[in-house]
């Protein structure tokens, strides 16, 4: 286990976006960004604080927000919220933050969090900010409350029902699908994921989260032209992250994995058996690296709980490993070169 | 004739709007409103984009930890809680399994029967045509695929009970209801309760299908449809697995079980350029057909034009044409060529005296030479429901 809170490389990216706002028009017309992390990039911070939910699985809000601040200042290398956020943000960003509420409140993105995102790309003076995922319906059950104002305050919608998809199909290796148009309108994103068990995919965290963007995540559940391989191993999970940032050079400077509740097993739909309380986040700029720290985490969980891992239940989530091969560079999955840095009261209780 | 004086010119009017024909003279344009079934107004009001959890699916089986196995088609979905199944209109809610499309089609609309295309079931009559959201295939060349590779809630879907279909169809006059566009095995329970019910009011039901389907649903619902036509997509397990995401075998086992139930088949073999347009593809297919299923299950060959994620140039009418002689040349009677308006493949010629028995354009029938079943020169058995 490395733990580095040292300082280290700042992160370089070049916010090459010079692009003014706009409407809902296709991204693709758009240039710039850094779709892929560099070397140096690959920290990931695991900030724990058991004061961070309560017995009856209440989140404290400022709790949340001073361990994600603290985490975002690591993961800038910098001294203060505020220079943490406009080191990763633009004031014309348009930002989306994507959350996840397949599972209502319990398991989804907390609105305590989201509130606390909300409030440190405020920080970095962004105006434009899009709280979003699939659907209307499953936002309001997981407590967001819908906004489609064009106002400053943060916008807040699904896919589905209005705003819907674009027309054509978009082709990136394995995958063929249309995109959500709340991705096309905005070029830079929050990953907000949660920390949790998927059937069959392993784990959902930050890479599988995207398929809340694509009209047809049902398609790419398993193989059927490989003997009905289970997505954990297939091409698919790390083809639609290459599609949106590589190919339409979208910018995914933070993700910030909620693991306030998590879940070992039986997901993604909430099994309240098989919740427990991580009380941590994971941030990061690298998918890959989070991801596989992330994975290690339930895997443990599994474990110390008396269930198999995810390799001997056949659902060991390579599509990991895929995503950091050569054809898709999306970061790393080498421990050696994950930086695991900790920002909170619990240790993370992990070895990589 | 069998056609009567108002199907003939229903027909008519069919080809003029489904062809995208000029319509253009007054009169022309006030026959079309007074005799083309529409769907009511009462029925299309109120669409919107929403799904339901209140039908619980049929064919699953539960498994441990709210898990469900879909036993409804041979992809046979392991799904966890709140997860769909490929088909995306099927979800397990706390291991419990719902339909989502139960009474929610987006597509309702009178259609010739011949445009599904059924050659030998009461040709000239209308079929109340519904489709909803979602499909257990994802063909490359998808002619409908907006509907068909989409989830419900991204659909605008109409509210029809199926008691409601079988009235509006009634209303409009549609001898038959038919399930078709998307993939009616997905929305097998909607499908399986308005057919029961089109039964009892003596309304024909068939099922337009690639026959990606399981066994046991398949037999209860041979008992309930009246004719099924389904798409061989191609003689190439490869080509299944490679560009429809399916297998060939199970589709060709239903093709005998269909058969074997009594339920009038059809079956459309649409001929792609490079892909499963080869002779011995062609020739196999036609040899199978003739060994399992006999010479009286009409084959229709049909044009491929590019669309969704296929971009191959068009079929050539020759190409067409020779594939009808050659499953014509090995024995099968009823050899058809579609989507090529004129072509002399279109119309039905009786395998003993050779005569045009039923002559098409299109959707169109212009002349109509069979007699309670048997060629009016010869005498011959022409195997179909004509009435």
């Amino acid at each position: 286990m490395k733990f580095d809170e040292s300082k280290r490389d700042f992160i370089k990216k070049s916010i090459a976006l010079g692009l003014s706002a706009y409407g809902l028009t296709k991204l693709s017309d758009f240039d710039g960004g850094e779709a892929i992390a560099k070397s140096g990039d690959h920290a990931v911070i695991i900030a724990r604080d058991p004061k961070v939910v309560d017995a009856n699985l209440k989140v404290n809000y400022a709790v949340v927000r001073n361990m994600l601040n603290d985490s975002v200042m690591k993961l800038a290398d910098t001294k203060t919220p505020a220079d943490a956020w406009r080191r990763l943000f633009r004031t014309d960003d348009i930002v989306g933050i994507k959350i996840n509420t397949l599972s209502g409140k319990m398991m989804s993105s907390h609105t305590e969090l989201v509130m606390a995102i909300v409030e440190g790309l405020e920080l970095a003076n962004v105006k434009d900010i899009v709280i979003w995922d699939k659907s209307d319906a499953e936002l309001a059950d997981a407590g967001f409350k819908i906004n489609r104002k064009l106002s400053n305050a943060p916008k807040c919608f699904g896919t589905s029902p209005d705003i819907g998809y674009e027309d054509d199909i978009t082709v990136q290796g394995t995958i063929g699908s249309r995109l959500s148009k709340i991705l096309s309108y905005c070029n830079t994103f929050v990953n907000v994921p949660v920390l949790k068990h998927h059937t069959m995919a392993g784990v959902t965290l930050s890479l599988k989260n995207w398929f809340g963007a694509i009209h047809n995540p049902h398609k790419y559940h398993f193989d059927v032209n490989s003997n009905n391989k289970m997505l954990a191993s297939c091409d698919y999970i790390a083809d639609v992250n290459s599609l949106l940032f590589s190919s339409l050079k979208k910018r995914q400077p933070l993700i910030v994995c909620d693991g306030i509740l998590s879940q070992y097993d039986n997901g993604p739909g909430y099994t309240p058996s098989k919740m427990w309380k991580y009380s941590g986040l994971l941030v990061s700029s690298d998918p890959v690296a989070l991801d596989f720290v992330g994975t290690k985490i339930i895997n443990k969980k599994r474990l110390s709980s008396g269930l198999k891992s995810l390799a001997d239940t056949g659902r060991e989530p390579e599509y990991i490993a895929i995503s950091a091969d050569k054809s898709h560079k999306l970061g790393i999955n080498d421990p050696s070169k994950i930086e695991l840095i900790s920002a909170g009261i619990l240790q993370p209780e992990i070895e990589i | 004739m069998d056609l009567t004086r108002r199907e003939f010119i229903k027909n008519m009017i069919a080809v003029g709007a489904c062809a995208g024909l000029a319509v253009g003279s007054e009169q022309t344009k006030s026959l079309l409103a007074a005799t083309t079934p529409k769907v009511s107004k009462k029925i299309l009001q109120g669409r919107e984009k929403s799904i339901k959890f209140e039908k619980e699916a049929m064919f699953y089986e539960k498994l441990k930890d709210n898990e469900i196995k879909c036993k409804l088609c041979p992809k046979e979905c392991v799904i966890g809680d709140r997860e769909r199944g490929w088909c995306g209109v099927r979800e397990n809610r706390e291991g419990t399994y719902y339909t989502l499309v139960y009474g929610n089609p987006c597509t309702i609309t009178p259609d010739p029967i011949e445009k599904k295309p059924f050659n030998h079931f009461l040709p000239g009559s209308w079929a109340y045509s519904l489709a909803t959201a979602g499909c257990n295939l994802n063909c490359k060349f998808c002619q409908n695929w907006e509907i068909s590779q989409s989830r419900p809630e991204e659909t605008k879907n109409w509210s029809l009970l199926p008691s409601e279909a079988v009235s509006e169809a009634k209303q409009a006059d549609c001898k038959s209801i038919a399930f078709t566009y998307s993939e009616p095995t997905v929305f097998y329970e909607y499908m399986l309760d308005t057919s029961m019910l089109a039964r009892k009011a003596k309304i024909r039901s068939v099922v337009v299908s690639a026959g990606f389907i399981n066994p046991e649903p398949l037999k209860l619902l041979c008992k309930n449809v009246d004719a099924i036509k389904i798409d061989l997509k191609s003689f190439s397990n490869d080509f299944y697995k490679k560009i429809c995401s399916a297998e060939l075998q199970p589709v060709l086992n239903t093709l005998k079980t269909i058969k074997a139930s009594g339920v009038w088949l059809e079956i459309v073999y649409l001929v792609i350029p490079t892909l499963n347009d080869s002779d011995t593809e062609i020739m196999n297919t036609a040899k199978w057909i003739l060994s399992n299923l006999g010479p009286d299950v009409p084959l229709h060959f049909s044009r491929f034009s590019k669309k969704y994620q296929l971009d191959l140039p068009t079929t050539s009418v020759e190409r067409l044409n020779s594939a009808r002689k050659m499953a014509m040349d090995i024995g099968l009677h009823y050899v058809y060529v579609g989507n090529v308006s004129g072509n002399p493949g279109e119309s039905t010629y009786c395998p003993k005296c050779k005569r045009e028995v039923i002559k098409r354009q299109l959707y169109i029938i212009r002349q109509m030479n069979i007699v309670n079943g048997k060629c009016k020169w010869c005498g011959e058995k022409i195997p179909g429901v004509w009435a």
